[in-house]
């Protein structure tokens, strides 16, 4: 078959050229090989890719074994060709084209490489890629993903919904707060500005001042809360817990600062504090004076009352058991276990110090207390024997012994009555006040002093917060005896031949009193004015100041026995004035505690007092 | 001679900026934190020592001052028409000012962390430090290695001689059987540079065109005359010569990833820390 060939060349200049040239085969053989008819370039090119045959007037073209040619894009071993159709071998076209009858050519080819080959370097370059940066994996993206998860993690999403705020909080909130610890505008109620006095008062509405109201200092009242009160600091941390540096900024010069004060500098507990100032009565219808502690003091309370008696020797109570007494016997802390509750004659003495008045009259018929009402019982009680014809008295006229009960009394039976009651009043108050060893035991009287003109007991005035400018726990110093801070007033006498070996005393309950024997040089107590309170020294023997390290001794802040918010001092939200804040907690101490500070009045007597009944004993509330 | 020694005295890598002005800039960051120290113990607050005393509020200041400074390095490096400090000058003050930062936050902070979004930018803010440090360390051992490893030739030197081989395979493989062609082709068209992250940072292609294309070639059975014999000979020279220059060029390529890896922390953290020191400051002033 007569074949021509023509290549379209695509010159330097850009310009295309067409190469014609004829060849005379039985077959056209088309590769990369130089022996082909048609030698193409290209490594994607076999040696021998295809053929192209003529068979009965037809063009065919057949790909070499385990070869294929692309014509008209569709991939095949072998296909019809005609004139207008297509082949792809490698970079290279060819396109069959019409032959004129005339020209003479059975068959006519034009070919051109399609895909130039570009340069061996712009390939390379196409296949290489450096730099770490691509797509989502680079600085700009990755940047704005970090700043996109911050800021919605943890600033939109916590504006929006609530819960989500809990990565804000510092820490967590101390134990006592814990509660509202999920709710952060019940304590930050403004926004953009610091926790409010107003938020804390809230909820701590009878915090009290800690100055005085009538002592107006501009950096405690215009101080935040916050200022001392740290929270979110842990649950273990006490927002109440401050050093004692913070106390002494203020009390190691205090009288510079505040020239009105009453108290003295301190500014560590071991190495600078006053002596304990004592609140000692010196005049029981008078108001209690503060004086430093000294050995010896002397304080006039009313009652005459021997420890050594009571605690050093047996005693024989009802029913004449012989008995020991301990010191918990009559001192009994509080429910608080702060301070001991004050003594009360039913309660403690009346055991042993019975008011009997006649054989006949009910066990304690007759009260602890006033004269005036005592003779009142005492009326009462015989009145009522007349008018019942319970009058079995010897002495006593026959008419009224004779008389029925219930019937009316005559004007005569009534004035035998009144005088026979009389007088056995005067015989009961005889007993009462002028056999040795009852009421005068223990107390002055004054005959005639009473406002009904009998008998009057001289006013008492037992003290129970010994050193009111602190606060002083019983119960944190339980595991110590009693003797170990009172020393005199647990004193026994061996020579009374009371035989104290261990008696009941220990087995009754835990706490050691730890009674000493007397001997010639030990301290006792046997005048109830013997003040029993240790001093300071007695506390230094455990307690060092708070930064006190190395010793064997307790660090002491301040707070340990003062603290700072004092309720007595009114509340710190301001609302009401000191006079207030006195009425309204009326039994607090100046420390703010309710306590049981009663001074007892001078009892019977007409002078105007006013009196409270507590627990069936007249106590006169003390007033400032 | 004059030359050689005055090389010698030249500072080169990381210690350009490390050693600037005799450690002007590590003085002036020990210098800053010792008297952070010295206000943090000097003040005992009311309520014990935390962030929100006078002094954690100015440390407090002073960090986020300074990290606002640091990411200001990255305007500084893009304007060349400064006048100001050189830009070495910067970078000492950036590496030294935020490396102090890591014992600077602690000192505001009064050592209270937790899990909350004031220590996650103290914990944001320690990864960039780490990774700056990281940098530097970078910069310090990885351009030796880099450069011996290009014995004075140029990356672009070295990917241009392959080139120059693809183009000599293509002519050599020729006259050669069509296995002989499938594997230049293979070498040159499945023969990838760089490429993922992962195969830029190992330096290695386990599917590298060459490396299959050198090895089929070696495996060949095909039955050659002499003269197609002295063409395979050349084409497997060729091959290898290409092997060899393609390892050397992905190690370079390793090493340039090396050095670029951390700053794909360093950057995308900065600016993490930034908004939360934001988110911070926002919330400490919204409940404080």
């Amino acid at each position: 078959m007569r074949v021509r060939i023509t290549e379209i060349r695509l010159r330097p200049t850009g310009k295309k050229v067409r190469i014609d040239r004829e060849v005379e085969v039985e077959s056209l053989f088309i590769g990369r090989g130089p022996d082909n008819d048609l030698s193409l370039k290209g490594l994607t090119i076999a040696l021998h890719q295809a053929t192209l045959r003529l068979a009965e007037g037809r063009l065919y073209v057949e790909a070499a074994s385990g070869h294929e040619v692309e014509v008209n894009g569709l991939v095949t071993n072998g296909e019809r060709l005609g004139p207008g159709d297509g082949l792809r071998i490698g970079a290279w076209a060819l396109r069959v084209l019409e032959v004129e009858p005339e020209s003479g050519f059975d068959v006519a080819l034009e070919y051109e490489e399609v895909e130039r080959a570009e340069g061996e370097r712009s390939a390379l370059d196409e296949r290489t890629r450096l730099g770490l940066e691509s797509g989502p994996l680079a600085r700009r993206p990755l940047s704005w993903l970090g700043v996109g998860l911050v800021v919605v993690a943890f600033l939109v999403l916590p504006l929006i919904w609530s819960p989500a705020q809990s990565p804000w909080s510092t820490g967590e909130v101390s134990r006592g707060h814990a509660y509202v610890e999920s709710d952060c505008q019940q304590c930050h109620s403004g926004f953009f500005q610091p926790v409010q006095n107003e938020d804390c008062l809230s909820c701590h509405h009878d915090i009290g001042r800690h100055s005085p109201a009538t002592m107006r200092l501009a950096e405690l009242d215009e101080a935040a809360c916050a200022t001392c009160h740290l929270e979110h600091r842990g649950r273990d941390v006490d927002l109440a817990g401050q050093g004692s540096g913070f106390c002494s900024d203020c009390h190691a010069d205090l009288a510079k600062r505040v020239p009105a004060t009453s108290l003295r500098d301190a500014s560590d507990f071991g190495d600078d504090h006053p002596l304990l100032q004592l609140s000692l009565v010196t005049d029981p219808a008078e108001e209690a004076i503060s004086v430093d502690y000294a050995p010896g003091l002397v304080e006039v309370s009313g009652i005459d009352f021997n420890h050594l008696r009571h605690v050093g020797q047996g005693v024989t109570g009802r029913g004449d058991r012989k008995q020991y007494l301990t010191c918990g016997e009559c001192h009994q802390p509080d429910a608080g276990g702060f301070y001991m509750q004050p003594i009360d004659f039913e309660k403690h003495c009346q055991d042993c110090h019975r008011l009997d008045f006649d054989a006949k009259a009910p066990v304690d018929f007759v009260p602890h207390g006033d004269p005036v009402v005592i003779r009142e019982r005492l009326r009462g009680f015989y009145s009522t024997r007349v008018l019942e014809g319970a009058v079995r008295d010897e002495a006593a006229p026959r008419r009224l012994r004779r008389r029925r009960p219930g019937s009316r009394l005559t004007a005569e039976e009534a004035e035998l009555s009144r005088r026979w009651v009389e007088q056995k009043v005067a015989a009961a108050e005889r007993r009462f006040y002028e056999q040795p060893g009852t009421c005068d035991l223990c107390h002055s009287l004054e005959p005639g002093g009473a406002r009904d003109g009998g008998m009057a007991v001289a006013a008492v005035q037992i003290q129970d917060r010994w050193v009111p400018g602190s606060a002083f726990s019983h119960g944190s110093h339980a595991p110590f005896t009693c003797v170990q801070c009172h020393p005199a007033a647990g004193v026994f006498d061996p020579e009374a031949g009371t035989a104290l070996s261990r008696p009941d005393w220990s087995r009754e309950d835990a706490v050691p009193y730890g009674l000493i024997a007397r001997t010639g040089a030990t301290p006792f107590s046997e005048r109830s004015g013997d003040v029993l309170i240790p001093g300071i020294a007695v506390c230094r023997e455990c307690h060092a100041g708070a930064s006190a390290t190395g010793s064997a001794k307790v660090p002491s802040p301040c707070s340990m026995c003062h603290p700072f918010h004092v309720r007595a001092n009114g509340p710190m939200d301001g609302s009401t004035t000191l006079q207030e804040a006195k009425t309204t907690a009326p039994s607090s101490d100046s420390l703010g505690r309710v306590g049981p500070r009663a001074v007892h009045g001078a009892i019977g007597s007409s002078a105007a007092r006013s009196h409270v009944r507590v627990g069936g004993t007249v106590r006169r509330v003390a007033q400032k | 001679m004059r030359s050689t020694s005055g090389r010698a005295n030249r500072l080169v890598g990381p210690r350009t900026f490390l050693e600037y002005k005799g450690y002007r800039y590590l003085k002036v960051a020990i210098g800053g934190l010792g008297l952070s120290l010295v206000a943090y113990v000097l003040e005992e607050p009311v309520g014990g020592r935390s962030g929100s005393s006078w002094t954690g509020y100015a440390l407090g200041t002073v960090a986020a001052a300074t990290i606002f400074w640091l990411m200001w390095l990255g305007v500084r490096k893009r304007s060349y028409m400064s006048t100001g400090a050189p830009l070495k000058g910067w970078v000492s003050a950036h590496v030294y000012l935020g490396t102090a930062l890591i014992f600077l936050v602690p000192l505001h902070a009064a050592f209270e962390f937790g899990w909350n979004v004031h220590t996650l930018a103290y914990l944001l803010m320690c990864v960039v430090c780490l990774s700056g440090i990281l940098g530097v360390a970078c910069y310090a051992i990885v351009p030796t290695s880099m450069t011996r490893n290009r014995n004075n030739i140029t990356l672009e030197a070295m990917l241009e001689r392959i080139a120059e081989i693809d183009a000599e395979c293509r002519i050599a493989a020729e006259g050669l059987p069509d296995y002989y062609a499938r594997s230049v082709v293979t070498s040159i068209d499945e023969t990838w540079i760089g490429g993922s992250f992962r195969s830029q940072l190992s330096g290695l292609d386990p599917n590298c065109g060459t490396t299959r294309a050198l090895k089929s070639l070696r495996m060949s059975e095909v039955e050659l005359d002499a003269d197609a014999k002295g063409q395979e000979r050349k084409l497997v020279e060729l091959l290898a010569r290409k092997e060899l220059l393609l390892k050397q060029i992905r190690r370079d390529v390793r090493f340039k990833g090396l050095i670029d890896l951390w700053l794909l922390v360093h950057v995308p953290f900065a600016f993490a820390t930034t908004a939360a020191v934001i988110v911070h400051v926002f919330v400490v002033f919204w409940y404080h």
